[in-house]
């Protein structure tokens, strides 16, 4: 080991802390006298941050981080719902309700598709969506709000129920530091209550009631379109019910190929038929048509049984087939 | 809701969709009975097909439209609510025509999963479902690249078909 010079050093100007220390080490000599310019990459520097709420968040793990990025991505405004009043009820079977709420911005983004969690004040929990807003000035705001999946701990309702849509009039009053806000909302919505409360009545010879009911109420223009946006509904429920079996089909493992050929040439030709009924319904005889076709050639084809006549003592029963060894028993009347 | 839709035997029920989809040909010069009974026994098929959870959703939006009208019928049917009324139906029918669409292109997914024949157009037509499905959702007319789907598929499927048939006659003649 090298011995250190009897003469002190001079000093140099130190801009590293630790090289400063190591080196005084080092060498022996004593810390420079002016203190050392703060870093930022210290880690035990706190003056070289500004103090910010942020900056006493918890450092995410690196796994909780992707999520938050994959949040970002999807939903970048986050928000924690605490009801504090709830008034609900129902108008011309779409749910109508005020809500008044504290709200903590667990992101705070202007822009973008806002995911909400709901804590109720029984206790159950909600998570909505809200698709986008609209802002009307005096802090007032519309928001459309998006699919939402809620619980319930009330007696008599569903545990588990879903918005499927609302419109909403909206505002708050926000704290800059802590993020917290105080809000009002009144929703109109249609939840999966109201359809299911609105199909209930549907009930047979609902139609006909209706039909005596409405006879010269100027409401024949929207049954033409409850009747034309039904269309397309029946189309494609026919085209799901060809397509699963389909899909039975081709899980069948028993199934000849050409079976398979036609159950998914069936299911893209009532596909076909949702947008174009037409094209769909000739291509669908057409495949009929050509299924028939095979099934003639089949039968022309396909190897005869022998004549079977009645045995020689009489009982009648003999063995045919298909000469493939795959057919039934060929049974004689007796 | 009927008990007797859950028992009818599902070729019946796709016979009674069948002859829904033709009868709403004839609508155009319908009577106002006439059109709500369709819609009724429109509904009663829909929801006859014994299909899933999500497929079942198209038969209970179409429902619940009628029974909008129904509940409408029988209050004060005060004309002002009418475009209230109309915005409800055609919300409903839309959302059950977006359930339909999905609920195909899963279906068409399990059919690309599936490696069945003709995985090639599953996939065209499952992506055209999406894009479709998308389109209505925003409120936007179909983009032509749907048409263009279909259309691909159309020849897809007919060529499928003759393929089928010259494979199925030719194997069974040689074999014969």
């Amino acid at each position: 080991m090298k011995l250190p010079p009897r003469a002190p050093p001079p000093v140099r100007p130190v801009t590293d802390p630790s090289t400063a220390s190591s080196s005084a080490k080092g060498s022996g000599a004593s810390p420079p006298s002016s203190p050392p310019s703060p870093s930022p990459s210290s880690l035990f520097d706190l003056h070289a941050f500004a103090d910010s709420y942020e900056n006493h968040e918890p450092r995410p793990l690196p796994l909780a981080s992707g999520i938050d990025r994959l949040l970002d991505r999807v939903a970048p405004m986050r928000t924690h719902e605490r009801v504090l009043h709830d008034l609900g009820g129902s108008f011309f079977g779409v749910a109508v309700g005020v809500t008044v709420s504290q709200l903590d911005l667990v992101r705070k983004n202007t822009h973008g598709i806002e995911l909400i969690q709901v804590v109720n004040q029984e206790g159950s929990s909600n998570v909505e969506t809200v698709l986008g807003r609209l802002s009307l000035g005096s802090h007032q705001r519309i928001e459309l709000q998006g699919p939402a999946l809620n619980t319930s701990l009330r007696p008599g309702e569903l545990p588990l129920g879903a918005r499927f849509l609302g419109v909403g009039l909206t505002s708050d009053v926000t704290s800059a530091m802590d993020h917290d806000a105080l809000s009002y909302t009144v929703e109109v919505k249609l939840t999966e209550r109201s359809v299911a409360e609105l199909a209930a009545l549907a009930v047979p010879g609902a139609g006909d009631v209706a039909a005596a009911a409405l006879a010269g109420h100027g409401v024949a223009a929207v049954v033409a379109d409850a009747v034309l946006g039904a269309v397309p509904v029946l189309s494609a429920t026919l085209a799901v019910a060809s397509a699963r079996r389909a899909v039975h089909v081709c899980h069948d493992q028993t199934a000849s190929k050409e079976m398979r050929s036609f159950a998914v040439a069936h299911a893209v030709a009532d596909t076909v038929r949702i947008v174009e009924p037409l094209t769909g319904t000739l291509m669908n005889a057409g495949l009929v048509g050509v299924a028939a076709l095979c099934g003639w050639v089949h039968v022309r084809h396909a190897p005869h049984a022998p004549p079977v006549g009645p045995s020689d003592d009489g009982a009648g029963e003999g063995t045919g087939g298909s000469g493939d060894g795959g057919g039934p028993p060929f049974v004689t009347p007796s | 809701m009927t008990s007797a839709p859950l028992t009818m035997p599902p070729e019946a029920a796709l016979a009674s969709l069948e002859r829904a989809l033709l009868d709403a040909r004839a609508l155009g010069s319908g009577d106002l009975r006439a059109r709500l009974r369709w819609l009724e026994s429109a509904a009663t098929a829909a929801g006859a097909v014994a299909l899933n959870d999500e497929g079942r959703a198209g038969a209970l939006h179409l429902q619940a439209a009628l029974g909008a009208i129904v509940q409408w019928s029988q209050g004060p049917k005060d004309p002002a609510s009418l475009v209230a009324l109309d915005a409800l139906v055609r919300t409903l029918t839309t959302r059950g025509y977006l359930a339909m669409l999905r609920s195909l292109a899963a279906a068409y997914d399990a059919l690309v999963d599936e490696r069945a024949p003709h995985r090639a157009a599953c996939a065209e037509a499952r992506d055209a479902l999406r894009t479709l499905a998308k389109s209505v959702e925003h409120g936007q007319p179909p983009p032509p690249v749907v048409a263009e789907r279909l259309a691909a598929l159309r020849a897809a499927a007919l060529a499928a078909g003759s393929a089928t048939s010259t494979a199925s006659s030719s194997s069974t003649s040689s074999r014969g």
